[in-house]
């Protein structure tokens, strides 16, 4: 039923799309650095920078669209908040199994290193010697490995979302002081504020020091 | 200044119908030295011009020039280095019909970012250099060859280039624009500019401007 979910269907395709082309890219980066040797003008250096300006066009659009597919994923599963029972938006959907908290946090990550790798990669292209090639290639292979182990973490979690089951939501979780669920990851408002503002200084900090 | 070892250039590489261009050149350029790099169509004249000009990439080997491995520039970079230090002269002239003399010389400044009063005094000067001032406002698509040319040769001059390339530049005109182009090889020289041209036109056959023939054969110097 959750599979049938037209929400669902294109979320996988896309993200089974992406996998393919993540993977040729995986395959290719490997091949790439095992022989990529900068300094030398041979026939074989010169096929690997072509075809290294490809993978890097490829994981480019790839993790460009990954990044835009984690608020389709979140709208994803506020829509299923209709057919489970007791949820009320996503956020009673994502822990209606024991996949959805490790789920989001490795998405959260994803995004994060995603992020890093297009800095990675703008920075790569500034300069005329590719001063960070094996270093935005290795990362990318971390990335796909993650993103291999969430694209079994997605399926694990869609197929296992029970629709008998009541699951706990919103209601609990802003529920009377002390009464109700704690959010995420163990966080009370306190942490969350603490941890959001300090989120917050970090990145006008980051602006200010560029 | 331009250094080339060991260059290879493969069309269709790993195709049924790879083509070898360029074979194992080695070949060393002077600063303001003119060269002269001969053969019949077909020879890879033009292909080492395409190299240096950083137009395309070769297959394997090294190109230095002023001591910067350009070969292996990504092409964004390549770009950069051609507009800083290449200036071409190509056997169509490649200009735009639609605009004047004075806005196709002016393009390869446009693209820098340069002020327009330091654009329009460079632009005065090349025109100037090769001789066609006169014809500044004039659409390209009304100049005579020869015309058509120098404005080529203002364009290739305008950004200070320190190396100028022609390719078979003299194909297109009567014998007359031909000697005039010779003529500006001197003007060339005077300025201090490396220039290289591709021709098997035996115009250029024992110059006085030419420091230096290089025969290329299928793809290889014969003689240089």
């Amino acid at each position: 039923m959750i599979l049938l979910s037209n929400e669902v269907i294109i979320f996988l395709f896309v993200e089974a799309l992406l996998l393919l082309l993540q993977g040729i890219a995986f395959v290719n980066a490997v091949g790439i650095l095992s022989r990529w040797d900068f300094a030398a003008s041979t026939a074989l250096q010169y096929r690997l920078e072509k075809r290294a300006y490809l993978v890097v066009l490829i994981i480019l659009f790839t993790l460009g669209f990954k990044m835009l597919l984690l608020p389709y994923f979140s709208y994803t599963i506020d829509q299923l908040s209709s057919i489970v029972p007791g949820a009320m938006c996503g956020a009673g959907v994502i822990s209606a199994n024991e996949y959805g908290p490790p789920l989001l946090s490795l998405k959260v990550l994803i995004v994060f290193l995603t992020g890093s790798w297009l800095i990675l990669n703008a920075e790569d292209i500034k300069a005329s010697s590719y001063p960070y090639f094996k270093a935005k290639f290795w990362l990318f292979i971390i990335i796909f490995i993650l993103v291999a182990v969430e694209s079994v973490l997605d399926v694990l979690y869609l197929v296992n979302i029970p629709t008998g089951d009541p699951v706990s939501c919103c209601s609990t979780i802003y529920g009377a002081a002390g009464s109700g669920e704690p959010l995420p990851f163990g966080l009370d408002i306190f942490r969350l504020l603490i941890l959001f503002y300090l989120i917050y200084a970090l990145i006008l900090a980051a602006s200010f020091f560029r | 200044m331009i250094h080339i070892e060991h260059l290879n250039k493969v069309y269709n590489e790993n195709a049924a119908n790879a083509y070898t261009a360029l074979h194992d050149i080695n070949l060393h350029i002077r600063p303001a030295e003119t060269v002269v790099l001969k053969g019949v169509s077909g020879s890879g004249k033009s292909t080492l011009l395409s190299i240096i000009a950083t137009l395309i990439k070769p297959s394997s080997g090294e190109l230095v020039v002023d001591g910067e491995q350009i070969a292996k520039l990504p092409d964004t970079h390549a770009s950069h280095f051609r507009n800083a230090h290449i200036g071409f002269i190509f056997q169509a002239f490649n200009l735009f019909d639609e605009l004047s003399v004075k806005d196709n010389i002016a393009l390869p400044l446009i693209v820098t970012g340069m002020s327009q009063k330091s654009i329009d005094e460079k632009v005065q000067q090349a025109m100037k250099i090769a001789h066609i001032s006169h014809k500044q406002d004039q659409s390209v698509q009304n100049l005579s060859g020869g015309e058509k040319q120098r404005c080529a040769i203002a364009r290739a001059l305008v950004h200070e280039p320190k190396i100028i390339l022609c390719d078979e530049p003299t194909a297109n005109l009567d014998r007359e624009n031909s000697l005039k182009f010779i003529e500006t090889l001197k003007q060339f020289k005077a300025l201090g500019k490396t220039v290289v041209i591709a021709t098997h036109d035996p115009l250029f056959d024992g110059l006085e401007s030419v420091d230096r023939t290089i025969v290329i054969e299928n793809g290889k110097i014969t003689s240089s």
